[in-house]
């Protein structure tokens, strides 16, 4: 199988900087270029939230105009999920999916070079609305009219930016989903394809799904504010809920988008560093793709507060439970994986276990969200922003972080410094505790999000959060250095990386060459990772 | 084992993946592109 795979082609050498980066077909190369546009969009949105954490250290008014705060939230959430972490797992999915199911590339390499670079542009468009007249859009992320119909210009930018994004996320999704279905090493059946190459697969519907509904959403926005129509304007006729209702049917399934693939993530690293197959292979792909399902089902429970009939609460808050079963599945699952396994705590796999758990809170609040007459109390308030930041930093960030400690030594051909990979991880965690933890008392307590200030009886809590979201940030710094120090040299890795590693993926020598695979590989069944595979 | 070396598949075979995969990334884009409009309409109709 090596032998393919050590077809070191000569021509990335001959292209020029301009040529191997901009112009760029190979997955590899463009998996890289997301990650580390991804990188950049994290400290960007994560400066925005810093902003956001030193104006709320104190109550009162003491370094950022109210307008300018709001503007905050909404780009740092805007930037954090289409710029970061969306654009973190098409990068992962990019350098990956071929390498795990013996593909030579993705199905579609000049679409995927358009996928990428349409986001740099998009992502400046949405900057620039920080230097109009009145600045970026400051409604929230979820750009609800008639709030968000009320700004300037930026509005036009912004959702020309959105268009832009779902385009790109859309070609994206098109490519895997075509480079799943057709490029396939003979012999990878579905159900032996690694859980990550599920995930992505299901996620990848999950975007055909709702990324046009989004886009839907935001083109009858736009033709509200500029061509006079009134699809949600009250006063001619038009209903506002109704864009919240078309929203949050593209939000729930995105949320989704965010970590599946991290589902995907934590269930390679577990079973490699326990050294077992994974526990129910099969039952992972089912209860991924229930999850997906359900997600299309469940979007009215982000507006339970708007007055909705009876028997519409009742249905989405009961079919918003149903999504803890097959999550259940996951975590018992990678529970049994670890039980009575040899197990190791590398630094991949400390962020895999600090999944498991912080995931497990942010599902567990998500729970209590769930049910209608707790959720009047808790809507709009800190609850809700401590709940989907234990979902989306402990849980799609975490899964990030690990899978970059994973594959680092398979993509620079070096071993990360375990050492800083642990105070990396071990620092993450407990700023990032500091940081969210004490906002569920704040939200329980009444504080609401999206204010500049606040009561003083918030004021020790917030203190703390705020010193946690320094700590958090600045930890990533430690992140890039780790990264950096890895790419340019270090221990060498061997071609399995991971004592207990299976799959195509560390067949390949490390680093992976420029074109792998291009020979179909031949499928060694005691070398796959998961399915009806004997070990 | 699923095959060997000498089983690896020749030209055609690579015509026929990328002609299979032509053909799902545009029944896929088709797809999206009749949500986004399905949806843009259901906003014309329901209001």
């Amino acid at each position: 199988m090596a032998n393919s795979a050590e077809h070191h082609d000569e021509h990335h050498h001959e292209q020029s900087f301009f040529q191997r980066w901009f112009l760029a077909t190979n997955h590899k190369d463009i998996g890289t270029l997301y990650l580390l546009f991804s990188l950049a969009m994290f400290f960007v949105g994560g400066s925005m939230a810093l902003i956001v954490r030193a104006e709320l250290f104190q109550p009162g008014l003491q370094l950022v105009e109210p307008y300018f705060f709001n503007q905050m939230t909404t780009m740092h959430a805007l930037v954090m999920i289409f710029g970061a972490v969306m654009p973190a797992f098409v990068g992962l999915g990019n350098w990956m999916i071929p390498l795990m199911i013996g593909a030579p590339d993705m199905a579609l390499p000049r679409m995927n070079n358009w996928s990428f670079w349409i986001l740099p542009f998009a992502f400046t468009m949405l900057l620039m609305t920080l230097l109009l007249p009145g600045g970026s859009p400051g409604g929230g992320w979820t750009l609800y009219p008639p709030l968000s119909l009320q700004g300037g210009s930026a509005t036009a930018f912004a959702i020309f930016a959105i268009h832009m994004m779902g385009v790109s996320s859309i070609m994206g999704a098109i490519n895997i989903i075509a480079t799943i279905l057709n490029m396939r090493a003979p012999g990878m059946d579905l159900l032996k394809m690694p859980i990550f190459v599920w995930t992505w697969l299901i996620t990848a519907f999950l975007l055909i799904g709702v990324m046009p509904v989004l886009a839907g959403a935001v083109t009858m926005l736009l033709t509200d504010k500029f061509f006079l129509t009134s699809f949600f304007n009250a006063a001619g006729g038009g209903d506002p809920v109704m864009y919240q209702h078309i929203f949050w049917f593209f939000g729930h399934p995105e949320v989704y988008i965010m970590i599946l693939p991290a589902f995907g993530i934590v269930s390679e690293i577990i079973p490699t560093f326990s050294r077992k197959p994974l526990f129910g292979y099969q039952a992972m792909v089912y209860a991924t793709a229930s999850i997906a399902f359900l997600s299309f089902i469940v979007w009215a429970h982000h507006m339970f507060t708007v007055g909705m009939p009876l028997g519409g609460k009742l249905y989405f808050m009961y079919a918003t439970m149903l999504i803890g079963i097959p999550t259940g599945v996951k975590v018992f699952n990678w529970v049994s994986t670890m039980w009575k396994g040899s197990m190791t705590f590398e630094t991949p796999m400390l962020f895999a276990l600090g999944f498991v758990v912080m995931f497990t809170i942010g599902g567990f609040s998500g729970l209590m969200l769930a049910i209608v007459p707790a959720d009047y109390q808790y809507h709009d308030t800190y609850f809700v922003v401590a709940h989907f930041h234990y979902v989306l930093v402990t849980g799609a960030v975490f899964a990030i972080m690990a899978a970059a400690y994973y594959w680092l030594p398979k993509w620079t051909g070096h071993m990360y410094n375990e050492t800083l990979g642990k105070w990396h991880f071990w620092l993450s965690t407990i700023f990032v505790n500091l940081l969210f933890f004490p906002q569920h008392f704040l939200g329980l307590a009444g504080m609401p999000r999206r204010i500049p200030d606040y009561n003083v009886a918030f004021a020790d809590f917030n203190m703390w959060s705020s010193i946690g979201g320094f700590g958090f940030g600045l930890s990533q710094l430690l992140f890039v250095y780790i990264v950096i120090q890895c790419m340019r040299g270090g221990a060498k890795a061997t071609d399995q990386v991971w004592e207990g590693a299976r799959g195509l993926e560390w067949t390949v020598p490390s680093p992976a060459p420029h074109h792998t695979f291009t020979v179909p590989p031949v499928i060694d069944d005691s070398k796959l990772a998961h399915g009806n595979v004997a070990h | 084992m699923a095959m060997s070396h000498t089983d690896a598949p020749g030209p055609q075979h690579a015509e026929a993946v990328r002609h299979g995969a032509r053909r799902t990334a545009i029944t896929v884009g088709l797809v999206a592109l009749g949500i986004y409009i399905a949806f843009i309409l259901s906003g014309v109709i329901g209001r």
